[in-house]
């Protein structure tokens, strides 16, 4: 796989370089597809705002870390619905957005629960199994607040938000009621665009990614991180920027329907290739750092986490993801190095991944 | 970072084939690939391996005499025999890629510094398994070395004859067999597959090798020395040395700096007809750095490693309480954090290889 890419790279390489042709349009469209997110009337603010929400709701945990303080379960629980002024900035505090409101709705207990159990660490405390608390790295320069099962409970927090928040809207956004052919892609609202044309820029606002990227991979975020981060190995820029979101955007300003619904595969394919491959870079982490309980308990619960997320694509690949979540199980103390060798196993076989799997 | 040097790598090599006319790459280097890798494998990674082997089979031999009849020589003998193979890992840490790398073998063998509490408790109980991670820092070499060598002359007999102590030096010493062992049988399937890869990608068997002696001689630097010096910390950790209860940690720093050495150097069986080996390949590729050859700077800056340890002559863990000798252990890092540069910017550049073990995310 790797050396096909290589071989590809190297073979596009050779036709920008060398030739003259100058095609943009491989389908013979008569519309050019941009190289980065610069259309007319994009408004993504509201997006935007919510995951600088996630960001400071992140803070919260990290202050309480470096203070030795308890966690502020309750200001945790006013961010995530948005009331009370908990933010840093007016802009957030009165935006009139909220977390909460855009869970995927089975899920909502998940995080209401994960951040009432944080108020069972203490924060000055050394974790160990069946006890939450912090955990410091063999070098002393990482430290994690872990739950009794040796989870992360930033990373739960975080990356489970990629999912149940952003995968689950950036679903929402790409189904038939919200850019299907029949929803007006006529009537331009000054600074918005068309409703169509809003609900795509909407799905592109959870993504974290600059309107520049991947041209430019400074000032990225989140998923568009994670995507950048597995690039080298399995291209998920192009997937997802390219064939994805600015393929799409092109094609609904120009009312082509198949380009339109073949972007939206790409990017649904493109967020749960992120998940699977970073959470199998995680996975070979927390093998290279067994030893160590910081980093072992942190990697694995990035890759849970990421993993979980899987299940918000509709179209997800199988049931690999809970397969290798089931296999994974749910204590990162106990777990054994087999136990890491065969998650990784489910997943590299069932995502076809052999060859890079090591790489990641 | 990483992928940005792969990106502009690709482009580079990429543009370097399409566009230019002749044909013969860039090997403008004689440089015989496969019959370094088939050095490496032959000469100097699988014997280290089945040495280590070997000594294995010793340790538990003289094990089990011990164990079958408490004597002061059959103690001693056991005690050599760890010895023994304490030395061989030595040299072969540093090939953590391939079948090793299935087992975690560095971690499994040479987790430290040692988890005593846990031994303690783990032998009380007599109830344990030794693949967890917790148990990862209370087996190995190093649970060994505090075992056998932290012992009081008065109950030495009646520590090594309680059933339960025996008990659990007999599962360590099983559970290094097994991993050893596995790495050993693996070695000859894996050698057709290490000699084959002869490209210097990312997979190829020259990176393999490339990225695993780097981290190994980052990790010796850091664990061995810097660590317990309270580089990163600022107090200093007299037991977090290597060896602190056998109060060997020096001495197998000497035979880590050796076995980097030959790496380099290539087995003393190197064909001199052919460039089969690391000094050979750097000097083919006029790797220098202030006009002097890359390969002869590396090797004298382990030299010079060798020989700072060679001269100091109280071990370690005490060494830390004498400002004169702690001073010659920081000189020691100093030297050794030299050579980080030289190995991991100057030779990986000079080959072409990338560096792609991952320090954390930071996130």
């Amino acid at each position: 796989m790797k050396k096909i890419m290589f071989l590809l790279t190297a073979m596009s390489l050779f036709f920008i370089s060398c030739s003259d042709d100058n095609t943009t349009n491989p389908d013979n469209k008569d519309y050019t597809i941009p190289e980065t997110y610069s259309f007319d009337n994009v408004d993504y603010s509201g997006q935007t705002i919510r995951l600088e929400m996630v960001e400071e709701m992140d803070a919260v945990i990290q202050d309480a870390k470096n203070n030795g303080t308890p966690i502020d379960i309750q200001k945790l629980g006013m961010m995530i619905r948005n009331e009370g002024n908990p933010f840093s900035s007016n802009e957030l505090n009165e935006s009139g957005k909220d977390i909460f409101s855009k869970l995927d709705l089975s899920k909502t207990s998940f995080f209401t629960n994960l951040i009432n159990d944080m108020a069972a660490v203490n924060t000055t405390e050394v974790a160990e199994n069946g006890k939450a608390g912090k955990v410091t790295s063999n070098d002393g320069k990482k430290s994690y607040l872990v739950n009794a099962q040796g989870w992360d409970y930033g990373e739960i927090l975080e990356k489970g938000l990629m999912g149940a928040l952003m995968l689950h809207q950036v679903v929402g956004y790409t189904s038939e009621e919200k850019i299907g052919n029949t929803v007006d892609n006529k009537t331009v609202t000054e600074g918005k665009g068309t409703p169509m044309q809003h609900h795509w820029d909407e799905a592109f606002g959870y993504f974290g990614a600059t309107k520049d990227f991947p041209k430019v991979t400074e000032g990225i975020s989140f998923v568009a991180k994670y995507a950048n981060g597995r690039n080298g190995l399995i291209g998920l820029n192009d997937m997802i920027m390219k064939n994805g979101y600015l393929k799409g955007r092109a094609a609904i300003n120009n009312n082509d329907h198949d380009a339109k619904w073949e972007a939206v595969k790409q990017i649904r394919k493109g967020w749960e290739l992120t998940f699977v491959t970073t959470a199998i870079h995680y996975l070979n982490l927390a093998k290279e750092n067994y030893t160590d309980d910081a980093l072992r308990t942190h990697t694995l619960s990035e890759c849970y986490a990421f993993l979980w997320s899987v299940q918000f694509n509709p179209e997800k690949n199988g049931n690999y993801y809970q397969e290798a979540l089931d296999k994974l199980g749910e204590n990162f103390w106990t777990i054994t190095i087999a136990d890491i060798d065969a998650t990784k196993e489910i997943l590299v076989s069932g995502y076809n991944l052999g060859d890079i799997a090591d790489d990641l | 970072m990483q992928v940005k040097r792969i990106i502009l790598f690709v482009l580079l090599s990429a543009i370097a084939l399409s566009c230019s006319d002749d044909n013969g790459g860039n090997s403008k280097i004689d440089i015989d690939k496969k019959a370094l890798l088939v050095n490496y494998a032959d000469n100097l990674i699988i014997p280290s391996f089945e040495n280590l082997y070997q000594n294995t089979i010793s340790l538990n031999n003289s094990f089990l005499e011990l164990k079958n009849e408490y004597s002061e020589q059959n103690f001693n003998k056991f005690r050599q025999a760890f010895f023994v193979l304490q030395d061989s890992w030595q040299f072969c840490s540093a090939y953590g890629f391939g079948p090793a790398e299935e087992v975690v073998l560095r971690q499994a063998l040479n987790t430290f510094p040692t988890d005593t509490l846990r031994i303690k408790s783990n032998i009380e109980s007599g109830s344990y398994s030794l693949v967890t991670s917790a148990n990862f820092k209370a087996k190995g070499i190093p649970a060994l070395d505090y075992l056998l060598f932290n012992v009081n002359l008065d109950t030495k007999e009646s520590v090594f004859t309680d059933s339960k102590t025996l008990q659990y030096i007999e599962d360590i010493i099983l559970d290094m067999k097994t991993n050893i062992e596995y790495v050993r049988n693996e070695w000859v399937n894996y050698r057709e597959v290490f000699i084959s890869k002869t490209g210097n990608d990312a997979g190829s068997s020259l990176s393999l090798m490339i990225n695993e002696f780097v981290k190994d001689y980052e990790i010796a630097k850091r664990a061995k020395v810097g660590f317990p010096l309270g580089v990163s910390l600022s107090d200093v950790l007299p037991f977090h040395f290597e060896a602190p209860y056998s109060l060997n940690s020096s001495g197998l720093l000497i035979s880590n700096l050796q076995s980097y050495r030959s790496i380099i150097a290539g087995p003393i069986e190197n064909d001199l007809t052919k460039t089969d080996n690391l000094y050979e390949y750097l000097s083919e590729l006029s790797a220098t750095r202030n006009d002097a050859l890359l390969a002869d700077l590396i090797l004298s800056e382990l030299d010079e490693s060798i020989d700072l340890l060679n001269k100091m002559d109280i071990p370690f863990r005490k060494s830390l309480e004498i400002p004169s000798e702690k001073e010659k252990i920081e000189a020691l890092y100093k030297n050794m954090q030299e050579s980080v540069v030289l190995l991991k910017t100057d030779m990986v550049s000079a080959m072409g290889i990338l560096i792609n073990y991952q320090d954390n995310d930071g996130d």
